[in-house]
């Protein structure tokens, strides 16, 4: 059973590590805490439900055009959120971002009404299968590989590529990337943009396991953002580290300590963090 | 009266403040002065307990002070002010000078909603007080602008007097005249010397401004990464060789 | 009539919401999101108390605000010492763990079900259970709420709020312990939330935990934003103009759904454009931005 719960962790914590890289990245780039951090995630899951379940397209297209969209998404709360509040404290566009939520999850909620959904067409691609005694399906198990695979390309893209390097420095150090020609905006819309896809990856995979509704992003986001300063915020490896600690904590918790207070243990997590490593596990200064 | 032995402080493996030794005596001036990173703002903090140290010991007055919140020091008679201006920006320049008067009295609940008549009182005889302060550096006519509307100069001179205004028998001032032109160092110059001279308030400041220190202090102390390097009067550091390197150097 | 009456004793509920909110935002500096959980811990106090135990009203509504006080009191003293944005987050963490709690601990609070059969609030033998009746009670807290806001306000404590809001150590290096004030002001703050949470279960008779999530706290919030920091005026603006204006959609033929979605856009868009166009507020002088 423990091999079970080990498992569920890390499907959990793979997607709560996508979304807490955005988080992170975001931070990293912007001092920002984007509150409007899980609507990218729910945007995405719904994004999908359009077109695949609605307008009837193939699951490929569907997919990339909703991952598409996240990224998209991502950039519009850049422009709409972050950009025109830039200069003040952090608190403003903390605030503006809380009004995003708000704004992005009644627009939903109008558009598809507050139902959950399901994202399946075809109920046997669910069917879970036995490996080793754990019982997984393989849409989890897809969240585990994608999970994975994207950090790794992540990774690469932000030590190899002109792209990448240029957002790592414009998050060491503003002022000074401006200094050497980097368009600052442009890095931050990007940064955003990918924060967004991440998301939208992160919603898909567990929209399809668990189904959608508009509401689905403030939890996860909660979670992705605790994972985000457990692992130090600003640090990618410590966010994609915290998530899988947030997956795992919260499953082994539900399982050993109680299943109906399975959401608290991660507010509980992201007080206790806050409160008494607010520079998280592999952190960074703030 | 304020006797600092051995303090020691690490920030992060970094020691910013190493095995310093200082004794004031009452009434006098002495300036604390270095290069930038000597550690001179840590020792402020170490001394008004916005910081605590790794080691050693401060005595006040005798009394152990080491390790003591800041606000329990503030009110044994230690006052400062920061490199940064800390004006209340939003309250009144009168209301600045107010609070630090009134000295934590008629702030409870209680006085906020039942013994008004006593407040109001105060606030009437501390403003008095505060008017003649004012008065006394040309600040009257602003007493009822908002904080924000003083200049940086009348800015630094309200933080000094707001640190004068709890009746501290130490005054701790962090870069008091940094920007400021001359005409306002020297109001600021003529005012805390009369301080030091007719109300035996001890004084010790950091500066950058060598000129302003040699006609203000008594006793000048010399601090490089953490240590110090010297200490005497005025004349004789000037011409102290380690004091002239650690600066060029 | 009675739907005007309705209208307005909303608007005396979140007024009295927005006013002890401000007084921890506003006066303080202090961004909670915590506050509809102190809301709903003084409503399911009241609730419990007086349909479960045969509490009479009176002992049970004081009592039900001293416990939310006590809340208050339970999250400022970890939460203090941090700063702007993360104490922020970390309320609506307490704010949702209290929430949670609330929905999970069934045998006490019969979990989502929510509580129902409250009896109305009892003034001096009378039972208060016209609309009318209760408005005047309803009224009486408000005045209750305002006046302590304005005490606060002019009083030196207030002043001393006003100066932590924007320089806490500079507070503190004129003797005084910011975090002792902080603490007070959260107390307070919760106080009046749980007031207002108490009387909302005596006038509707029935609560259930949805009634204070997060939607809730940024709302309130809004009304504080909309209204201007530390305006108490502005914050009864704030309530109204989220509370009764919307009901407008109600005459333009919107079914009651759509038009409860509607509103959570607007309050949404309404964050991001009282920060860009009027950071301030209507009547208030302190900027965020």
């Amino acid at each position: 059973m423990l091999a079970q719960f080990i498992t569920n962790g890390l499907i959990s914590g793979g997607a709560y590590s996508l979304i807490a890289i955005g988080y992170t990245m975001i931070y990293g780039i912007g001092k920002l805490i984007n509150f409007a951090h899980g609507e990218l995630y729910m945007g995405g899951a719904y994004c999908f439900y359009l077109f695949y379940i609605v307008l009837g397209w193939d699951i490929y297209s569907s997919t990339l055009l909703a991952v598409i969209a996240g990224g998209v998404l991502g950039m519009g709360l850049e422009r709409v959120a972050y950009r025109p509040f830039k200069g003040s404290s952090r608190l403003v566009p903390l605030i503006t971002t809380i009004g995003a939520s708000t704004f992005l999850r009644a627009a939903v909620t109008l558009l598809f009404d507050l139902n959950t959904k399901s994202l399946l067409k075809n109920a046997s691609f669910q069917e879970p299968f036995s490996i080793l005694g754990i019982n997984i399906t393989p849409v989890q198990g897809l969240t585990i590989v994608v999970s994975l695979g994207l950090m790794s390309l992540l990774t690469v893209v932000l030590k190899k590529t002109r792209v990448g390097k240029a957002i790592r420095a414009t998050a060491e150090d503003r002022a000074s990337a401006s200094y050497v020609g980097i368009d600052t905006d442009r890095i931050t819309s990007i940064t955003f943009a990918i924060g967004g896809l991440m998301a939208a990856v992160a919603g898909i995979l567990v929209g399809y396991d668990q189904n959608i509704s508009p509401n689905m992003g403030i939890l996860a986001g909660f979670k992705g953002f605790t994972a985000a300063v457990l692992g130090g915020i600003g640090s990618i490896p410590g966010a994609a580290l915290g998530g899988i600690c947030i997956g795992l904590a919260e499953n082994l918790g539900a399982a050993y300590i109680s299943s109906a207070y399975k959401d608290s243990i991660s507010f509980a997590m992201l007080v206790l963090v806050l409160l008494y490593k607010p520079r998280g596990i592999l952190g960074e200064k703030q | 009266m304020l006797q600092i032995r051995e303090l020691s402080k690490s920030f992060d493996g970094i020691e910013a403040v190493k095995e310093f030794d200082l004794d004031l005596a009452p009434g006098k001036i002495t300036a604390l002065i270095g290069p930038n990173g000597a550690g001179k703002t840590t020792l402020f903090n170490l001394v008004t307990g916005f910081v605590s140290p790794t080691r050693g010991r401060i005595l006040w007055k005798e009394q152990n002070t080491t390790g003591m919140p800041s606000h329990v020091i503030a009110r044994l008679g230690i006052s400062r002010t920061f490199q940064e201006v800390k004006l209340f920006r939003s309250l009144t320049v009168a209301e600045n000078l107010l609070m630090a008067k009134r000295k934590g009295t008629y702030e409870g609940l209680w006085a906020a909603l039942v013994r008004r008549a006593a407040f109001k009182n105060q606030a009437r005889q501390h403003r008095r007080d505060c008017e003649k302060s004012l008065q006394a550096v040309m600040l009257s006519d602003k007493a009822d602008l908002p904080a924000s509307a003083l200049s940086y100069g009348q800015g630094k001179l309200l933080e000094i007097l707001k640190a004068v205004a709890t009746d501290p028998q130490l005054l701790l001032l962090d870069e008091p005249v940094a920007g400021l032109n001359p005409i306002m160092i020297n109001t600021i110059r003529t005012f805390v010397t009369d301080l030091a001279k007719r109300n035996g308030i001890t004084v010790l400041l950091i500066e950058h401004n060598i000129p302003f220190v040699l006609e203000i202090a008594d006793w000048v102390v010399v601090m490089d990464h953490g240590i110090k390097i010297a200490e005497g009067i005025p004349e004789d550091i000037k011409k102290n060789s380690k004091v002239v390197k650690a600066y060029l150097g | 009539m009675s739907y005007l009456l309705h209208i307005i004793i909303l608007v005396g509920f979140f007024s009295i919401l927005s006013v002890s909110l401000n007084i921890a935002c506003g006066y303080a500096g202090i961004l909670s999101l915590a506050h509809a959980a102190f809301y709903g811990i003084g409503a399911y106090a009241v609730g419990l108390l007086t349909a479960k135990a045969g509490v009479p009203f009176w002992p049970a509504f004081l009592l039900g605000s001293i416990i939310s006080c006590l809340f208050g009191l339970l999250v400022a003293i970890p939460t203090l010492r941090l700063k702007g944005d993360y104490l922020l987050i970390a309320t609506l963490g307490f704010g949702e763990i209290f929430r949670n709690s609330l929905i999970n601990w069934d045998a006490l609070t019969e979990g989502p079900r929510g509580i129902t059969a409250i009896p109305p609030a009892t003034l001096f033998g009378f039972r208060l259970a016209t609309d009318q009746s209760f408005f005047l009670l309803l009224f009486a807290c408000i005045v209750l709420c305002v006046g302590t806001s304005y005490l606060l306000k002019s009083s030196p404590f207030g002043q001393v709020l006003f100066a932590i809001a924007e320089d806490e150590d500079g507070v503190t290096a004129l003797g005084r312990n910011p975090v002792r004030f902080k603490v007070l002001t959260m107390g307070i703050s919760a106080f009046w939330a749980g007031v207002a949470g108490g009387l909302y279960a005596v006038y509707v008779g029935y609560i259930s935990p949805n009634i204070f999530s997060i939607n809730e706290s940024i709302l309130i919030f809004t009304m504080v934003l909309l209204g201007g920091l530390r305006s108490i005026r502005g914050s009864i603006l704030g309530a109204f103009v989220l509370i009764a204006l919307p009901e407008i959609m109600r005459f333009v033929g919107l079914p009651n759904n759509i038009a409860a979605v509607v509103r959570q856009m607007i309050y949404g868009a309404l964050l991001v454009l009282i920060m860009y166009f009027r950071p301030q507020g209507f009547l208030g002088t302190i900027r965020l931005r």
